[in-house]
Formats: C-alpha cells, sequence, structure tokens
C-alpha cells in the first residue's frame, strides 16, 4: 500500500512537470522586433554626416533607382509629395508591410528618407538604424503645402542662424539716457521802468 | 517475499527510470528552444510610441519662465560641440556633446531621476538625437527645447512686436519675452537719443505803459 502511494505522488508531479512544460513551449513567442544595433554603434553612425544627403544632391541623383520614403502622415502625403516616394507614415514604421519594404530596399540601395522636417525624417531613420537597416539616407530638407503648391527647402543642419555671441553682446549695450540739457540762464535785465515824468500840475483854481 | 513482488518492484524501479529520462530529455529541449534575443535598453515599440509623443518638447517661454523663478529640478545640457558651446550658452547650461552622451564621465548627468533635463541645440537636430539615443536607454526626464537656440534667440531674446490687429494675449506674451529678455541680459533695446532743447531766442518784452492823458485842468473859472 505504501509503494502505490509512493507511485501516486510521482506519477502526479511527473503530469505537472509536463503540462508546465507543454504550456510554456506553447506560449513561448518571439517578440517581433527586437533592436540589433546598440546605441554606441547608433552614435558612431549619426555622428559622421554621411547619411545627411542636401536637396541639391538629391537633385542630382537618379531618384528611380532609390526607394524615396514620406515619413509624413497620410493626410499629407495625400496632397503631394516627392515624385516616386512611398508613404510610411512614422506611427506604421512598425508594420509588416512597411518593414518589408525597407527590407527590400535595404539589401541593394539605400532608402532616402524625409518627412515634413529633418527631425521628423531622424526619428525614421534612427528607430530603422536600430532595428539593424544601415543602408539609411536622411534628406534635409523641410517640406509643407502652401498656397496649392508644394515647397520644399533645404535645411542646413544645427546651423546657428544668429552669431549668438555677438547678438548677446550687441544687446547688452546700456541705453543712452535722455539727457535734456538745462538751457543756461541768461542774465535777467533790469528792467527800467521808465517813470513817466509828472507833469506839473496846472495851478488850480480860478480866476 | 515471493517473485511477483520481486518483478512487481523491479517494474516500478524501471517505471521510475523511464519517467525521470524523459523528464531530463525534455529539460534538455528547453535548451534548444532559440535564444531570445537581448538588447540593451527599451523594446523598439516602446522606442517607436516615444519618438511619436511631443511631450519631450518644452517651449521657450515655458523655459524662460522656470528659469527666472529658479526651478530647483532644472538641469540644462547643451549637445552642441565644445566649441560652440564656450562661444554661447545659456546660464548655467552644463556641455553634454553628443559625442559623448555615453562616457563614463558624462553619462551619469543623464542616466538620472533627479532633475528635469532640458537638452538643446542649435536647432531641434542635435538634442534630438541625443534624446533618442537616451530614451532608448530608457532614462527618464529628458526633454527637448523646442527650436533650439535659434528659436530661443528669436523668441526671449529678439522678440517679434505683435501686429495691431493682434491678440491681447500675443501682447501680454510679448511683454514677457521683452521682461524675461531683460532678465538673461538684455538691454532695452530701443536706443534713447540725447535731445537738446532748442534754443528760444529771448523775446525782448517790452513793456509800454499807456500813457496817461493830459490831464485838463481842473476847476472852473
Amino acid at each position: 500500500m505504501k509503494e502505490l502511494e509512493k507511485t501516486k505522488r510521482i506519477s502526479i508531479s511527473a503530469v505537472l512537470f509536463l503540462l508546465v512544460v507543454v504550456i510554456s513551449l506553447l506560449t513561448f513567442k518571439q517578440p517581433q522586433f527586437s533592436f540589433t544595433n546598440n546605441t554606441a554603434k547608433t552614435l558612431e553612425f549619426i555622428h559622421n554626416d554621411s547619411y545627411i544627403l542636401t536637396w541639391d544632391e538629391f537633385e542630382q541623383i537618379d531618384a528611380n533607382e532609390f526607394l524615396i520614403v514620406d515619413v509624413r502622415s497620410n493626410f499629407d502625403f495625400s496632397k503631394a509629395q516627392i515624385n516616386n516616394a512611398v508613404n510610411i507614415p512614422l506611427s506604421q514604421l512598425l508594420d509588416k508591410k512597411s518593414i518589408a519594404l525597407i527590407e527590400k530596399s535595404d539589401l541593394e540601395h539605400p532608402a532616402i528618407i524625409y518627412g515634413k522636417n529633418p527631425e521628423e525624417a531622424n526619428a525614421a531613420l534612427m528607430l530603422l538604424y536600430q532595428l539593424g537597416y544601415e543602408n539609411l539616407k536622411l534628406l534635409s530638407v523641410e517640406t509643407y503645402y502652401d498656397d496649392r503648391q508644394f515647397h520644399i527647402k533645404n535645411i542646413e543642419i544645427g546651423k546657428a542662424k544668429v552669431n549668438y555671441a555677438s547678438t548677446m553682446e550687441k544687446s547688452k549695450i546700456q541705453p543712452i539716457k535722455k539727457i535734456i540739457a538745462k538751457p543756461a540762464p541768461t542774465p535777467v535785465k533790469k528792467k527800467v521802468v521808465v517813470k513817466p515824468k509828472k507833469k506839473k500840475k496846472m495851478p488850480e483854481g480860478g480866476c | 517475499m515471493s517473485a511477483t513482488y520481486t518483478t512487481k518492484k523491479i517494474l516500478v524501479k524501471r517505471s521510475y527510470q523511464i519517467l525521470a529520462l524523459i523528464l531530463i530529455v525534455l529539460a534538455g529541449g528547453l535548451l534548444l528552444i532559440p535564444k531570445h534575443p537581448k538588447h540593451e535598453g527599451i523594446s523598439p515599440e516602446l522606442f517607436a510610441k516615444n519618438i511619436l509623443s511631443t511631450e519631450r518638447y518644452i517651449a521657450s517661454d515655458q523655459l524662460a519662465d522656470r528659469m527666472i523663478n529658479e526651478d530647483p529640478v532644472l538641469l540644462l545640457v547643451d549637445t552642441r560641440e565644445s566649441e560652440e558651446f564656450r562661444n554661447f550658452t545659456l546660464p548655467d547650461a552644463i556641455n553634454i556633446p553628443l559625442s559623448e552622451i555615453f562616457s563614463d564621465e558624462l553619462n551619469p548627468y543623464l542616466n538620472q531621476d533627479i532633475y528635469d533635463i532640458i537638452l538643446f541645440s542649435n536647432d531641434n537636430f542635435t538634442a534630438e538625437q541625443a534624446w533618442m539615443l537616451s530614451t532608448r536607454m530608457g532614462y527618464q526626464r529628458l526633454y527637448i527645447l523646442d527650436g533650439g537656440l535659434n528659436n530661443w534667440f528669436a523668441t526671449i531674446i529678439q522678440p517679434e512686436l505683435p501686429k495691431e490687429t493682434m491678440s491681447q494675449e500675443a501682447f501680454e506674451l510679448y511683454s514677457f519675452r521683452k521682461a524675461a529678455g531683460k532678465y538673461f541680459g538684455v538691454a532695452n533695446d530701443t536706443l534713447e537719443i540725447e535731445v537738446k532743447p532748442v534754443k528760444k531766442a529771448p523775446v525782448k518784452k517790452v513793456i509800454t505803459k499807456p500813457k496817461k492823458k493830459k490831464r485838463m485842468p481842473e476847476g472852473g473859472c
């Protein structure tokens, strides 16, 4: 009887163990994305400016060979875009479809990313680079739709618009105070009151 | 002891052995499961969520207000190169060039939970790159001065006079910016010019006294 009880306990624990293994295997799921480039490598990549493409440089290349990615919203994209650009909004960058597109281009030509400003494109670029797609270029332009026209303006990244130090120096100049010089006191001329000479009174009285 | 009992015992023993063997094999199987790729910092999904949010930006007016009120948890970090930093920077800012954000010496400034760190550069770009890499590492309380120093100069140091048709708020904002500018060392930019009083040629007063009329001698005859 004692022996049987022992067997029972062992078989129960064995079944439990099996269950745990089976459940853990079933629920095991690989995360869809993971960063493959660490921050140190990313920092190295963004530190030299070779990934930045100016508008002039862009106009000289054959745009058909490259994947041009527009990371603006669907709405902005539908109004106007650079020719041959594909719309992958920043919010949909981690969709399977978007990643497949990037992956395809990654092997052959660099993907050129632009947005409404270089910062927006930079956000997409940094996310993709850290995911392991290294064949990327950033188009340093500002794009906006105004007056029924699509404007593309080249932006010099990190450029100071004014010379800060000299501007501050200039604005430190003390204001010249309003000085109203008092007029020098003019010597007051003595008034010469000419007393009218008293006329001799004619003697009054009658005759 | 009967013979059947011994065989039973052996059978039970063997079944134990088989069970143990199965368990060992299964445990070994766990090793075969593909390695969960480990990476530093937060997950890509969370990172993507963070870069979409605009909460990281702080407007220049807001920052000026906090600086004037001497917010004790404020820490300004200049992400430009040290040469530019020496040329000009915001008051009390420390310099952490983008290339050195992970250096042993400067990293502890970013990897902390005491200060609200405001990153800035000439425009948004460099500060934003520093912000992204730090966010990826999971650092907290990081902000970006919206528009960088260019915007700082356009709003606080040299604010634009609102048009007459603009709202009351625009004028209030303008006067705030002027006052803030004074705090940051801008003297009054409307130069007062020395005014010389025009000298008036003193007019001679001629007092003419009315001539007294000749009195006719009174009295009759």
